[in-house]
């Protein structure tokens, strides 16, 4: 694997991220750490809003109305947010590219196909010619398995796989570094699932891009990933390699999460007690100590940071010394 | 019956909610909605005690007087009281409304839940019909069948009812499809409750939640109707005080210069039909939560498809349950 | 392109078709409306004026006094062949009448519905984009204040300002008399291009003026709130996030992407305005004395001409059945995703 450089390629320092509502503000991400090197895959999994495709909206900078971002982003050494808008935007398509979770609605249904490829080279690219964009828009189609002659097609025209793969290959054809894939499978069947991670899994290996891979499926992550993130209401508590997290997850919350999936030889459904703190007002120490079974006294008063537990594995408890 | 407490103890708190979680704005809207239409219903029932003046009198009034200390809004060039007419217009303009509104539900409603519950050909038939019919101008309606009723109260009410009970059929009709296909009426049939039980106890609650959006929207096109009802000649007999009717007598006055016999029954129409609409607008964005969750339909919610809109709100309020 | 050309073909057909029964059901409708209402026709008509012999022979020469089914086929046979009727009061066919007088109703509605369209687009697409900010709430109080006005007393308004006032505008009428242009097509800004006539071309325009831009503003109140709506909508769409993440210019999302797509409903309401373009028609005509359609509706209802009434109102009905078909034929060349 000489494809996985040392610079990191997508740091994220101290990023929060959430919105404003009419009962307060919701930091549906607080405070989180993450890199990816080129080349890497990274799951960012935990349960429905923990925060997680907050992060990976965060990262673009296209919060939804009423959102706020603070904190560093720096993709290839450019940190977004001390850039000027207009190169804000540019950095969107160009360094980093998202893909959705719903396929069926995230193209606009009036345009053909091709005219999304045009419009997206173009508004980054404005010296290539429609015909340029067209033929650039054929080879990273037939890469995604899409027949080229299908790119005069409109949206409704296409299945929900296609369409995804199209989204794909509208992310990718501008050759960003970094691709974040908001569950990018939830919406489809387990064949164009498998289909589509295999994709993602090409586009790292041959075009030495980084991957986030949001999701809520540890399996997929144990398939795709290389590094695996857990993020938990609004926090990340725990990184490591696939391996190490599978085969020893250093966090209550991981194991937890862990125990609760089903095997072949599972005999019992296993869950976590409790439900996840409302993150208005969420609990002053560590945020899962109302859930944990190995509570201690000092994790309801103050915030455990993230420490190396082993070489290449870091876990935000106090179990670890240095927390 | 299980279902049937569990309802009557959710019933106010599910009415509530989408007022308290409505914004600021929004719910402003409905109080200066209401504010206005609350002071237009105060002049209609005390004019007598408002104004000495009465819409009819005449005697000792001079013509066509701009607007002065003893006669505020001017007198006309048959030497009524402008501000005497335009309080006793709104007297005339409610009873209207009311009558016509009352009409419309009362045939819209019932054709309405017949159609939606029953289904079939019966359906299919009176759709095609009230869509034909809703179709079609909804003002010349009104004024071809004014013209031919004549004059008076309840002949303008009922031209005017005409126009709406389509509107009223549809969103009713359109309402009680999506509650029936709902998993509580099936859960009310498997319980063994009646035929009737179910429309009238689940449907018809359902339903009625959207009237008022509709109600307030339309009562402020009703009052547009009957001003151009009465402009056109077809609304009620001289010399009963209506808006559009004073209307038309001073679009001669204009040529002259005189502008207080055009400008204040206009205003009152203006203001009235204005206090209604951001009523019912107010109330469409509180009982309708498509602008704070996105996505819920492509329905389009504006005049004369607010219908819709109103339907999709209670399609929502039902899946809330 | 051929395949869709084809699809798009089989499509205006089937909805061809379709306007058959819309146009029955409507004028059955008119029919039931006007001959089964209360009332006897002639009797309206000359009651006072005619011996009950000379009633009988009116009676008898319009048809009156076949049975109603009858009267009924007859009435639609009429239609299949294009005939209108003839008018009790004045013996003149209502076809002739409309071809007369419809070009003045449909210069004033047409050029009505651009100022509508201008307006309500305009200030209603600026209202979402800006959505909360005081332009959002100038834009909504106009929409909800201008519906609130009654087309004739917004008319009244006008000639008060502009015509007695400033002395702008005409107040009524459709031209100057020595201006009116050589008679081609019956649309005077359109003959007067035609025949290079420019001072009527000028004067048809100052008297058009009022007459439009008042009923294009009521109907404008509508659509701005319309397309504010769906400008809201698709502004949130995520078709437009996702154009978003992808770097596209700000500018190109609203314009390309929300606006576009928000148009795609207020075409449908556009064309049901129509409708209510024909009603305010009535009125704005009646108010500017605009020698149309709508001003002539009313002088035979005024002299209770059920026959004339019953013949503009027909070609009403049809002239809304055609606009709808229209609406929907430019709907599906616009949205991809209507096929039948």
């Amino acid at each position: 694997m000489s494809a996985v450089g040392t610079a990191p390629m997508l740091s994220v320092r101290g990023v929060s991220a959430g919105y404003r509502t009419p009962r307060g503000i919701v930091r549906a991400v607080d405070d989180v750490d993450l890199e990816i090197r080129a080349g890497e895959a990274v799951g960012l999994v935990g349960e429905s809003g923990c925060g997680k495709s907050t992060l990976g909206r965060a990262i673009v900078g296209i919060l939804p109305e009423g959102g706020f971002v603070d904190g560093d982003v720096v993709i290839g050494g450019r940190e977004l947010s001390k850039l000027p808008a207009a190169e804000r935007r540019k950095a969107r398509g160009e360094d980093v590219a998202l893909v959705f979770q719903e396929p069926m609605t995230r193209l606009d249904p009036l345009m053909r196909v091709s005219d999304h490829f045009i419009e997206m080279i173009r508004a980054h690219r404005p010296e290539t010619s429609k015909e340029e964009a067209r033929e650039m828009a054929r080879g990273v189609l037939k890469s995604m398995g899409i027949p080229p002659t299908r790119l005069e097609n409109y949206p409704h025209e296409f299945s929900g796989g296609m369409r995804q793969r199209i989204m794909i290959a509208l992310g990718i054809v501008l050759r960003p570094r970094l691709v974040i894939a908001d569950e990018p499978t939830t919406a489809l069947d387990v064949i164009v699932e498998a289909q589509i991670l295999a994709l993602l899994e090409d586009l790292k290996n041959v075009y030495d891009m980084g991957l986030l891979l949001i999701t809520h499926n540890l399996g997929i992550v144990a398939q795709t990933c290389d590094r695996v993130a857990v993020m938990y209401a609004g926090k990340i508590v725990e990184i490591g390699t696939v391996e190490a997290i599978f085969s020893a997850p250093k966090h209550p919350y991981t194991q937890g999460l862990l125990r609760s999936l089903i095997h072949l030889d599972t005999t019992h459904l296993s869950s976590i007690r409790g439900a996840p703190p409302d993150l208005l007002s969420p609990p002053p120490g560590c945020r899962f100590a109302p859930r944990c079974p190995d509570v201690m006294p000092v994790c309801t008063t103050r915030v455990p940071r993230l420490t190396e537990t082993e070489s290449g594995q870091v876990a935000a408890c106090y179990l670890y010394p240095g927390a | 019956m299980i279902a049937r407490k569990h309802r009557l103890r959710l019933l106010p708190e599910r009415w509530l909610r989408p007022w308290r979680e409505a914004g600021r704005f929004a719910r402003t809207v409905v109080w200066v909605g209401a504010g206005i239409t609350a002071i237009f219903v105060f002049i209609a029932i005390f004019a007598p005690f408002i104004w000495h003046y009465s819409g009819t009198a005449y005697q000792g009034i001079p013509k066509l007087a701009p607007p002065s200390g003893k006669h505020p809004f001017g007198t006309t060039s048959i030497n009524f009281d402008v501000l005497a007419r335009v309080l006793y217009g709104a007297r005339l303009a409610l009873e209207v409304v009311g009558l016509s509104v009352t009409f419309s539900v009362a045939i819209g409603l019932p054709l309405g839940l017949y159609a939606g519950y029953r289904g079939g050909w019966q359906d299919r038939t009176l759709v095609m019909v009230m869509d034909s019919l809703y179709a079609f101008p909804g003002l010349l309606l009104a004024i071809v069948v004014a013209a031919f009723l004549g004059r008076g109260v309840v002949n303008a009410s009922v031209a005017i009812a005409v126009v709406y009970i389509p509107q009223y059929f549809r969103v009713i009709r359109n309402h009680v499809i999506s509650v029936r296909e709902e998993v509580f009426v099936d859960a009310a049939r498997a319980l063994g409750a009646k035929r009737r039980t179910i429309v009238w106890r689940y449907i018809f609650f359902n339903v009625v939640q959207s009237i008022p959006v509709i109600f307030s929207l339309n009562a402020a096109d009703a009052i547009i109707t009957l001003a151009a009802l009465g402009f056109l000649g077809y609304g009620v007999n001289p010399p009963t005080p209506e808006w559009g009717q004073d209307l038309s007598r001073a679009i001669h006055d204009l040529a002259s210069g005189v502008w207080w016999t055009a400008l204040f029954p206009g205003l009152a129409i203006v203001i009235l039909t204005t206090g209604m609409t951001l009523l019912g607008e107010g109330l469409n964005d509180i009982v309708n939560p498509l602008l704070r969750r996105v996505g819920i339909g492509t329905q389009t919610p504006a005049i004369g498809t607010v219908a819709q809109g109103g339907a999709a709100a209670g399609e929502t309020q039902v899946l809330e349950q | 392109m051929a395949k869709r050309g084809g699809s798009l073909g089989r499509y205006v057909l089937l909805r061809i078709l379709l306007t058959v029964p819309m146009v029955l059901i409507l004028l059955t409708f008119v029919f039931v409306i006007l001959r089964v209402a209360p009332g006897d026709p002639i009797e309206a008509a000359y009651g006072q004026k005619l011996p009950p012999a000379e009633i009988a022979k009116v009676r008898h020469n319009l048809g009156l006094d076949r049975p109603l089914i009858v009267q009924y086929g007859a009435y639609l046979g009429d239609m299949v062949h294009g005939d209108f009727g003839k008018s009790v009061v004045t013996q003149q066919s209502v076809g002739t009448l409309i071809r007369a007088d419809f070009p003045a109703t449909l210069e004033l509605t047409l050029t009505a519905m651009l100022v509508a369209i201008v307006v309500g687009v305009g200030i209603g697409s600026l209202s979402g984009r800006f959505r909360d900010t005081p332009i959002d709430l100038g834009g909504r109080l106009f929409g909800i204040v201008i519906y609130a006005a009654p087309i004739f007393w917004l008319g009244m308004m006008f000639q008060l300002l502009f015509s007695v006032k400033l002395h702008i505008f005409p107040s009524g009428g459709r031209t100057a008399a020595f201006a009116q242009p050589h008679h081609i097509t019956g649309l005077y800004l359109l003959d007067s291009v035609l025949t290079w006539n420019w001072s009527a071309f000028w004067q048809t325009l100052r008297y058009l003026a009022l007459p439009a831009i008042t009923l294009g503003l009521v109907i404008g109140g509508v659509l701005v709130r319309l397309v504010r709506v769906h400008m809201l909508q698709t502004l949130q769409s995520d078709y437009v996030e996702a154009a978003r993440a992808r770097g596209i210019p700000e500018w190109r999302v609203v314009m390309r992407h929300a606006f576009r797509n928000a148009l795609i409903p207020v075409i449908t309401v556009t064309g049901l305005q129509f409708a209510a373009l024909l009603g305010g028609a009535v009125l704005t005509e009646t108010t500017f004395t605009w020698p149309g359609l709508g001003s002539q509706l009313v002088q035979y209802l005024d002299s209770r001409d059920y026959p004339g009434v019953q013949g503009i109102i027909t070609f009403f009905a049809i002239l809304v059945v055609f606009v709808s078909l229209l609406i929907d034929v430019i709907n599906a060349y616009v949205d991809p995703r209507i096929r039948y």
